[in-house]
């Protein structure tokens, strides 16, 4: 029963988290959240972040991932209290509604058995495609619920 | 009884002595008689197998006329894949320019189903696959000129070299995950690999290079892996790429405008910007001293 309890109230502190912030997870120190909006490659300036490839996972288990020099190409909107992705260079996969977490890669964080935090997390969903537009590659994924 | 497993006994022979042709989710299988059945064609090669010198004729269905069978016109590429998980690609362009059969007979001799053979007399005969079980349809890959790319010489700087490399014996190399796992953030993917004389494959991960080794032969670094056979492996590897990231190795390709040209890029940048924001001329030799402690190289528009 208190389990059950504790799971409730995790999903919970994730639904509040979800409606005022973006999770940045994978391949940091440590896990952080931002709330602001604007270019996203001055967001993670301005927080020191580094990242050499994204996952931008919205709560639907929708995703894409760039890299590196696509991240200044991404604006940060807040609409009726919930965070969005708009671009209009990258692919229109890219303009994701309702996002909750982006998950970053860097290569020189430590691997255990190959794996690092972002591989593991970007193990969970499944290739739908991948598309270039102006020198950006982008992948979309879905969260795997098999 | 029996006769239930007569009837299952013919389904897995029919199964087996068939090619399916893969279109998207559709699966058709073509049998041996059925492609006997269709007209024929004659295609004549004149090989030079390590200096004897081979003249052949071959006799089978044209693979234009398979894929009219079937009303298969929708892909950029077909995907062969052999029994022993051999596998080439013919792009549609090919198909159309080359006119390739399926060959039924060789010099007036039936091959059996086991030994049908893609037949392509303009292409070399290492992709003329034997025992086909699968052609399947595919769309162009997105493989677009690589953002960013590493040295391979000083990836390997830190990974040790080891004698007989499992599952080989009597040679020297390291694991191929070692060389890619520090660069790609998810292995579950395709590799394109290309040799220093062009020769490229793309290769499943999972299915071809979880377990391959780089054998280190006189500063050759040559692609095996238990898990291809051995007409797939890559002699003399050179390039890397998967999604757009890139690994090169410096001493198998003179300068980057060289490479870009055996990769096909379409275009090229003024100057690339390596890890320490020094700007290289993509003209400039590797075996220049600038190129000495460079890691890693990133395009610059």
């Amino acid at each position: 029963m208190a389990r059950l309890i504790s799971l409730l109230l995790f999903g919970l502190f994730l639904f509040s988290c979800s409606q005022s912030q973006i999770a940045i997870t994978g391949d940091i120190q440590e896990n952080i959240a931002i709330t602001e909006t604007g270019n996203l490659a001055e967001i993670f300036e301005s927080k020191n972040i580094s990242a050499e490839y994204i996952l931008v996972i919205a709560t639907d288990g929708t995703a894409f991932f760039i890299s590196e020099k696509s991240i200044s190409e991404l604006e940060i909107v807040k609409e009726k209290g919930k965070f969005q992705t708009e671009t209009t260079t990258l692919p229109p996969v890219c303009n994701l509604n309702n996002i909750t977490e982006i998950c970053v890669y860097n290569s020189d964080f430590p691997m255990t058995n190959y794996e690092t935090p972002f591989s593991k997390r970007i193990s969970e969903f499944e290739l739908l495609g991948e598309n270039s537009r102006e020198g950006h590659f982008v992948r979309k994924y879905k969260r795997d619920n098999k | 009884m029996k006769k239930i497993l007569t009837i299952i006994c013919l389904i897995v022979w029919l199964t087996l002595s068939s090619i399916s042709i893969i279109d998207g989710k559709k699966t058709n299988e073509i049998s041996l008689k059925e492609l006997q059945l269709m007209p024929q064609t004659e295609l004549k090669t004149h090989r030079d197998k390590d200096g004897e010198i081979r003249d052949d004729i071959w006799i089978g269905a044209s693979l234009k006329d398979i894929l009219v069978e079937f009303q298969i016109s929708d892909f950029d590429q077909l995907r062969f894949t052999s029994e022993d998980n051999y596998q080439v690609r013919l792009t549609k362009l090919e198909i159309e320019e080359y006119s390739p059969i399926i060959a039924l007979n060789r010099n007036d001799e039936e091959l059996n189903e086991e030994n049908l053979r893609l037949v392509v007399p303009q292409i070399r005969d290492m992709f003329w696959i034997q025992g086909i079980v699968s052609v399947t349809t595919e769309q162009e890959d997105v493989m677009p000129a690589p953002y960013t790319l590493f040295v391979a010489e000083k990836i390997i700087e830190n990974i040790e070299i080891v004698p007989d490399p499992e599952p080989f014996k009597n040679m020297e190399g390291f694991f191929f995950i070692d060389l890619i796992s520090p660069k790609y953030p998810n292995l579950q993917d395709e590799f394109w690999l290309v040799s220093a004389d062009g020769v490229s494959h793309k290769l499943d991960f999972e299915k071809y290079l979880r377990n391959a080794v780089l054998i280190v032969d006189e500063r050759k670094y040559n692609l095996q892996s238990p898990d291809m056979p051995g007409g797939m492996w890559v002699k003399n590897l050179a390039y890397i790429q998967m999604s757009d990231r890139a690994i090169f190795f410096k001493d198998k390709l003179s300068n980057l405008h060289n490479m870009s040209r055996l990769l096909g890029w379409k275009a090229l940048p003024a100057f690339f910007i390596d890890q320490d924001e020094n700007k290289i001329d993509p003209k400039l030799d590797f075996n220049e001293p600038v190129w000495e402690n460079v890691k890693k190289v990133t395009w610059q528009d």
